[in-house]
C-alpha cells in the first residue's frame, strides 16, 4: 500500500498576521462593550496622558506667558479665562497635566511594585515573617496619611521625587494587602504543587508561577492607587507643598489666586473639575477592570 | 471582655512604639534639615544654627535624637513653638484640640445620616434610579478633591449673592449662632468623601443580608418591611461599617489639615499647617505624634466596640 502524503483538511486557527495586536484589539473591543463607563474613562484618561505629553504642540500659550488682560472671563480665545499675571487659564491646566501624570503615575507604579514585592514574599513564605510583616503593615496603615506626607515635605523639601516616593511608600501597605491575600489563595495550587515537586526554587515558584495569576488583583490596585495619588499631590499643591511655580499644577492653581476667585470663579471651577474627572476615570476604569478581570474582588 | 481589653491593650504598646519609630524615620531620616530650611528666610551666623540644632534637639546623632523623641512622645512635652515661645502640647489641648473635635464629630455624624440611608435605600431598590444615583455619588464622592469643594462653598455664594461666611473664629460659648455656621458648614463638606464611602458599603453589606434565610423567615411570618429592614438586616449590616467608619475617622482627623486651612479654622489641623509654613519643628513633631496616637487610639476603641456589638466575635 501507498501511503499518500495527502493534505488533510484540518481547521487550524492560526492566528493572522499581526497576532498581538488583533488580539488587543478584540480584547479591548469585548472590554469595552461589557464595561463601556469603563472604556471611556480609559479614553479620557489616554487624552489627558497624551496632553500631558504634547501640551507645548497643545497649547495655544505657554506656561508663564502673558496672553491677554488681567482675571479675563472664559471666551474664544481663552477658553477658561486668564489668571492674575494674565495666564492662559486653558494652557496652564494642561501644562498642569504633567505634575499630575508623572506624580500619579509614578506614586502608583512604586506602591504597586513594593506591594508586590511585600504582599507576596509574605503570603507565600507565611509563618513568622508573614506574621512579623502583617504586624508592621498595621502600624503603617494607622498612620495619619497626609500629616505624615507634609511633614516629611517640609522637612525634606518637596520635589517631584520625594514626592512620588513618599506617597508610593505610604499607599504599598494598604494594596499589599489584596496582593497577599490573592497569593495565599493560589499558593496551594496543585500547579505549584507540582512545580515545587520538580524541585523548582522558591523564586522560581514566585516568579513564574505565582505572579502571573496575581496580575488581575495588582493591576486593578495598582489603577485605584493612581487616583489617590493624584488626589494626594493636588491637596499638597494647594497646601504650596507640592510643584513650587511658575510650573502650573491643577492644586496649586486652587491657592494661588486665592484672594481673588470670589471675583473669579473661574479660575477655581476648571483646575478643580480637571483633578475631579481625571480621579473619576481612574476609579471607574479600576471598578470595570476588577469587575472583568477579578469577580472575586467585587465589592471590596 | 475585660481580659480581652487587656490582651488588646498590651497590643497597642507595641503599636505604638511602631508607629513612633515610624514618624521618627520618615521625619528625622529623610535628607534635609530643619534649621538650614528656617536660615533660609532670615539672617543667622553659622553659630545660631548650631544654637538652635542644640536647643531642638537635632545636633545630636540619630539615636541620641531617637531617644530623646520618645522620651518627649511618652511624657507629651515637645517644648515650645518657635514661633510663639508657647508650650506646644498646652497650644494642643486648651486651643486647638476643641475645635478639630467638634468639626470631625459633625463631619462623622453628617456622613452617617447621608451615607447609611442612601445605602439602604440604594439596597432595597436596586437597579432602581435610586441605586443608580447612589452608585455614581458613591465613586463621584471620592473623586472630588475636599479643598476644592470647600473652595467653591465659599468662592461661588459670593459671588453670586455675595454671601460669605462670618470671619474670625468664635467659640460656641461665645457666639452660638456664628460658631454653628463656622463648623457645620465645613463639616458638611468634610462629611461629602465619608459619607461616598458609606453609601457604598451599606449598599453591598444589604444586599448580602437582604439575600439571607432569616430575612426571608423575618418576611414569611408576616413582619412589616420596615421592621425587617432596620431589625434584621440593618443590625447585622452595620457591624462591619462600625469598623469602617473607625478608620475612616482617622482619615477624617487628617484631612482636618486641609479643611482647617480652606476655612480658616484654629483648630489641630491649622496648626500643623501653621508649624510646617513655619518651619516651627516642635509644632509639626508634637501635631504628627498626637494625631498618630489619636489614630491608634481610635482603632483601639473600635476593636472594643466591635467586640461589644458582635456577640460572634466573643467566642
Amino acid at each position: 500500500m501507498q501511503i499518500q502524503n495527502e493534505a488533510i483538511a484540518i481547521p487550524v486557527l492560526a492566528p493572522h498576521s499581526g497576532g498581538y495586536v488583533s488580539r488587543w484589539a478584540s480584547r479591548a473591543t469585548r472590554f469595552a462593550r461589557q464595561k463601556p463607563l469603563g472604556a471611556v474613562s480609559a479614553c479620557i484618561i489616554a487624552v489627558i496622558v497624551l496632553a500631558a505629553i504634547f501640551a507645548p504642540v497643545i497649547a495655544p500659550y505657554g506656561y508663564a506667558e502673558k496672553a491677554g488682560a488681567q482675571l479675563s472671563a472664559p471666551s474664544r480665545s481663552h477658553l477658561m479665562g486668564t489668571d492674575r499675571q494674565s495666564r492662559d487659564s486653558f494652557s496652564r491646566i494642561i501644562y498642569g497635566a504633567r505634575a499630575t501624570v508623572k506624580i500619579g503615575l509614578g506614586a502608583a507604579a512604586l506602591g504597586t511594585l513594593t506591594a508586590l514585592v511585600i504582599g507576596m514574599t509574605s503570603g507565600f513564605i507565611g509563618g513568622w515573617y508573614d506574621a512579623l510583616l502583617q504586624r508592621l503593615i498595621d502600624t503603617f496603615m494607622s498612620l495619619p496619611g497626609i500629616v505624615i506626607v507634609l511633614s516629611v515635605v517640609a522637612f525634606a523639601g518637596g520635589d517631584t521625587v520625594t514626592i512620588i516616593l513618599v506617597l508610593g511608600f505610604l499607599a504599598a501597605p494598604g494594596m499589599s494587602r489584596v496582593i497577599r491575600g490573592a497569593t495565599i489563595a493560589v499558593r496551594d495550587a496543585p500547579y505549584i504543587e507540582a512545580a515545587r515537586a520538580v524541585s523548582a526554587t522558591t523564586p522560581r515558584l514566585m516568579l513564574r508561577h505565582t505572579l502571573p495569576n496575581i496580575v488581575a488583583p495588582t493591576v486593578v490596585v495598582g489603577t485605584l492607587a493612581v487616583g489617590n495619588a493624584i488626589l494626594a499631590e493636588a491637596a499638597l499643591s494647594f497646601l504650596g507643598f507640592g510643584v513650587t511655580p511658575p510650573t502650573p499644577s491643577w492644586g496649586q492653581a486652587l491657592s494661588v489666586d486665592r484672594q481673588y476667585l470670589q471675583i473669579a470663579p473661574w479660575l477655581a471651577i476648571f483646575p478643580g473639575l480637571a483633578i475631579t474627572v481625571t480621579v473619576f476615570s481612574f476609579n471607574m476604569l479600576g471598578d470595570a477592570l476588577r469587575d472583568v478581570l477579578d469577580p472575586r474582588l467585587r465589592n471590596t | 471582655m475585660s481580659q480581652f481589653v487587656l490582651r488588646r491593650l498590651s497590643l497597642m504598646v507595641p503599636t505604638l512604639f511602631l508607629a513612633l519609630t515610624a514618624v521618627f524615620i520618615l521625619v528625622r531620616v529623610i535628607p534635609g534639615d530643619a534649621v538650614t530650611l528656617l536660615l533660609d528666610s532670615s539672617q543667622y551666623s553659622k553659630q545660631d544654627a548650631d544654637a538652635i540644632r542644640e536647643q531642638l534637639g537635632i545636633a545630636d546623632s540619630i539615636p541620641v535624637q531617637y531617644g530623646k523623641f520618645m522620651r518627649q512622645a511618652v511624657s507629651g512635652d515637645f517644648g515650645n513653638s518657635i514661633w510663639s515661645g508657647q508650650p506646644v502640647m498646652k497650644t494642643l489641648l486648651t486651643d486647638r484640640l476643641p475645635i478639630t473635635f467638634e468639626l470631625t464629630f459633625f463631619a462623622t455624624l453628617f456622613a452617617v445620616l447621608i451615607g447609611i440611608p442612601a445605602g439602604v435605600v440604594a439596597a432595597v431598590r436596586q437597579d432602581s434610579i435610586w441605586d443608580y444615583v447612589v452608585r455614581t455619588v458613591g465613586i463621584g464622592g471620592l473623586a472630588i478633591p475636599g479643598f476644592w469643594l470647600g473652595t467653591l462653598v465659599i468662592v461661588l455664594p459670593a459671588y453670586w449673592w455675595g454671601w460669605t461666611l462670618p470671619i474670625g473664629f468664635k467659640t460656641f460659648a461665645e457666639d452660638p449662632a456664628s460658631n454653628l455656621q463656622q463648623i457645620l458648614v465645613p463639616a458638611l463638606v468634610m462629611s461629602i468623601a465619608l459619607a461616598a464611602v458609606l453609601m457604598r458599603m451599606t449598599r453591598s453589606m444589604m444586599l448580602e443580608v437582604l439575600r439571607q434565610d432569616y430575612v426571608r423567615t423575618a418576611r414569611a411570618k408576616g413582619l412589616d418591611g420596615r421592621v425587617v429592614i432596620i431589625r434584621h438586616c440593618l443590625r447585622n449590616a452595620m457591624l462591619p461599617l462600625l469598623s469602617i467608619i473607625g478608620v475612616q475617622v482617622a482619615v477624617l482627623l487628617a484631612g482636618t489639615v486641609i479643611f482647617e486651612t480652606v476655612f480658616t479654622l484654629p483648630g489641630v489641623g491649622s496648626y500643623l499647617y501653621e508649624g510646617i509654613s513655619r518651619r516651627d519643628y516642635p509644632v509639626v513633631q508634637g501635631v504628627t505624634v498626637m494625631l498618630t496616637v489619636a489614630v491608634v487610639l481610635l482603632n483601639f476603641i473600635v476593636d472594643i466596640s466591635y467586640r461589644v456589638v458582635d456577640p460572634r466575635v466573643r467566642v
